[in-house]
């Protein structure tokens, strides 16, 4: 009986690891091996379709320290940022609390958050249509407010990353508004009628009570909007392509048109494990905000 | 200020708000079921004769039909596969102790965060390698890179809130953990099985970097033939459109009843509506 009981609770011990081994399996070969190999790639000068490489060393990471372009498109990321996450946030603040607030709330969701899903090429795409000069839509209406430039806005290396950053607000927008949404719903309505009752007005409520309760939501919505825009791809490659110059091009562009358009794959290889990095980095920054503070909830 | 002029006036936001967001998606609409002659006109046309001409040429003109098979048969299968092996190591990862399962859970969760196109180029190298390069089966399992964390993460939360006492009762009355998994767990996380399926299969279906570079003629996905619309002599807006629409349609209407998943989709089950 003991001798069985034993077994079993081996058995039960083992099932775990039997149960995530595929997962794990299946992560290591499209993703760890993949990684540790990039890194022997970026000790190669690999050429695409060059069967030859030897191996360079560190020459690769010498030479992304000293590229011009490899910096510019660290700093056009960086004001992809900028121009995007807090306006981002500001909108989706006040989308969530007019949804949160509306009885017909129901009737509108569905159709506001089709923006995340629909495939971000053809996002571009669109709005490539939309921004041209002569018979796009966006030109049209900026003409009729007497507003309109005179070029089409991602063609001008000061308004190509403002109307890329406006793309990507329409598209997210959404995403921040439902995360938020979701964590307004989840308060209860008697913190709010306590602080009505001891005449707050609604800004002192918002500001000292809402946005408080709602600071894990919006750090998961800051630590996804960074992630992705870090990877933004798609909708700058139907839009602009990095260009006019390299006024848009960001690092994933940059790693892209180095890889597999000047077919140095050795060198891309290094741009890929700094893009590794950096992310890495985003990643555990936020985590250790988000997690100090649910152990702090938890108190 | 009343209840009833506060709810019209947010309902006007809200109109507002709709009107913007829904905007692009229209007008790429009108411009699918354009004459050519129309489209390039200015001021736009608002008024004209709708024709299905676009949608005709775009299916029978091109090679359309193939790569939405494609498309179709990449995500539905990568889905697929996530959702089965994402199941069950979400249960066993909330379920049973595992040494280091904190870390091992970051970690997948960390490949969520990273850029797919950081990792594209030994992607190519090792599927031209392995002669996978350009096969509906190697970007099937590229994809697993971007649908296995959403598939752990999201049924980990579903798990969670499916009470132990359930499956313990059913491994006290003779149920192996396998079999309590298969026959309790399962059918109580069915609405999360089917949420992580869609999730997954939006995320495979619009994927474009990776199959870009991975892929040739053959095995070609819908996003990935837009690129074909940007010719020499122009872009063919009504046709680009139209193949547009038909590519966003199926994930559009999947979305209006899948809504209330997204938020969890979304955000790996890190909030939960």
């Amino acid at each position: 009986m003991i001798a069985s009981m034993k077994t079993r609770r081996l058995s039960y011990w083992k099932t775990g690891y039997i149960l995530i081994a595929p997962v794990l399996v299946v992560l290591i070969i499209v993703n760890l091996y993949p990684s540790i190999y990039q890194i022997f790639i970026s000790f190669m000068n690999y050429k695409l379709g060059s069967p030859v490489s030897t191996f360079t060393g560190l020459s690769n990471y010498h030479k992304l320290l000293t590229d011009q372009r490899f910096w510019n498109s660290l700093l056009v990321t960086l004001r992809l940022l900028v121009f995007t996450l807090p306006i981002q946030l500001l909108l989706g603040i006040i989308l969530a609390l007019s949804l949160d607030a509306s009885k017909y709330r129901k009737y509108f969701l569905p159709f506001l958050v089709l923006p995340v899903v629909t495939t971000p090429i053809v996002v571009g795409y669109v709005f490539q249509y939309m921004f041209r000069e002569d018979y796009g839509l966006i030109s049209y209406f900026l003409r009729l407010l007497h507003l309109f430039p005179g070029y089409n806005l991602t063609s001008n290396p000061d308004t190509v990353i403002p109307s890329i950053a406006l793309v990507d607000t329409w598209q997210w927008t959404p995403f921040v508004m439902i995360v938020l949404l979701a964590g307004l719903q989840s308060l209860s309505s008697s913190v709010y009628e306590a602080a009505r009752v001891d005449g707050a007005s609604p800004w002192k409520i918002f500001t000292k009570i809402t946005l408080p309760l709602l600071k894990n939501q919006i750090l998961v919505v800051l630590l996804f909007r960074t992630v992705d825009v870090l990877r933004t791809f798609d909708i700058i490659y139907a839009l602009t392509r990095g260009g006019p110059g390299t006024s848009s091009e960001t690092l994933t562009i940059y790693l892209q048109l180095t890889g597999f358009k000047f077919r140095a794959l050795g060198y891309a290889g290094a741009m890929g494990i700094f893009l590794l990095l950096i992310a890495t980095i985003i990643t555990l920054f936020y985590m250790k905000v988000i997690r100090t503070d649910t152990l702090e909830g938890e108190k | 200020m009343s209840q009833s002029k506060r709810q019209f006036l947010l309902t006007l936001i809200l109109i507002g708000f709709t009107v913007l967001f829904l905007f692009p998606l229209f007008w790429a609409f009108l411009t699918s079921i354009k004459l050519h002659k129309d489209i390039f006109t200015y001021p736009p046309r608002w008024i004209f004769t709708p024709t299905l001409g676009n949608y005709l040429y775009v299916l029978h003109q091109t090679e359309y039909v193939k790569f939405m098979i494609n498309s179709a048969v990449i995500s539905f299968s990568s889905a697929a596969i996530s959702v089965f092996l994402g199941a069950l190591a979400a249960f066993g990862l909330s379920r049973f102790r595992i040494r280091g399962s904190k870390n091992i859970l970051m970690w997948i969760l960390s490949l969520r965060m990273i850029p797919p196109i950081a990792i594209v180029v030994p992607f190519y190298l090792m599927a031209i390698r392995s002669g996978l390069y350009d096969t509906r089966i190697g970007l099937a399992i590229v994809l697993l890179t971007i649908n296995l964390p959403i598939a752990v993460w999201m049924q980990m939360s579903y798990i969670k809130e499916i009470p132990k006492a359930i499956e313990e009762s059913a491994m006290i009355e003779g149920c192996s953990p396998i079999g309590a998994f298969l026959r309790v767990i399962l059918p109580l996380e069915a609405s999360g099985l089917f949420a992580t399926f869609i999730m997954c299969l939006i995320f495979s279906w619009n994927e474009f970097p990776l199959t870009m570079i991975l892929t040739s003629e053959t095995s070609r996905t819908l996003p990935v033939s837009m690129l074909s619309w940007d010719t020499q002599r122009g872009l063919q807006w009504g046709n680009m459109m139209a193949a547009s629409m038909m590519a966003i349609a199926p994930i559009l209407i999947f979305t209006i009843f899948a809504q209330k998943y997204l938020v969890r989709g979304l955000t790996l089950g890190s909030v939960v509506d």
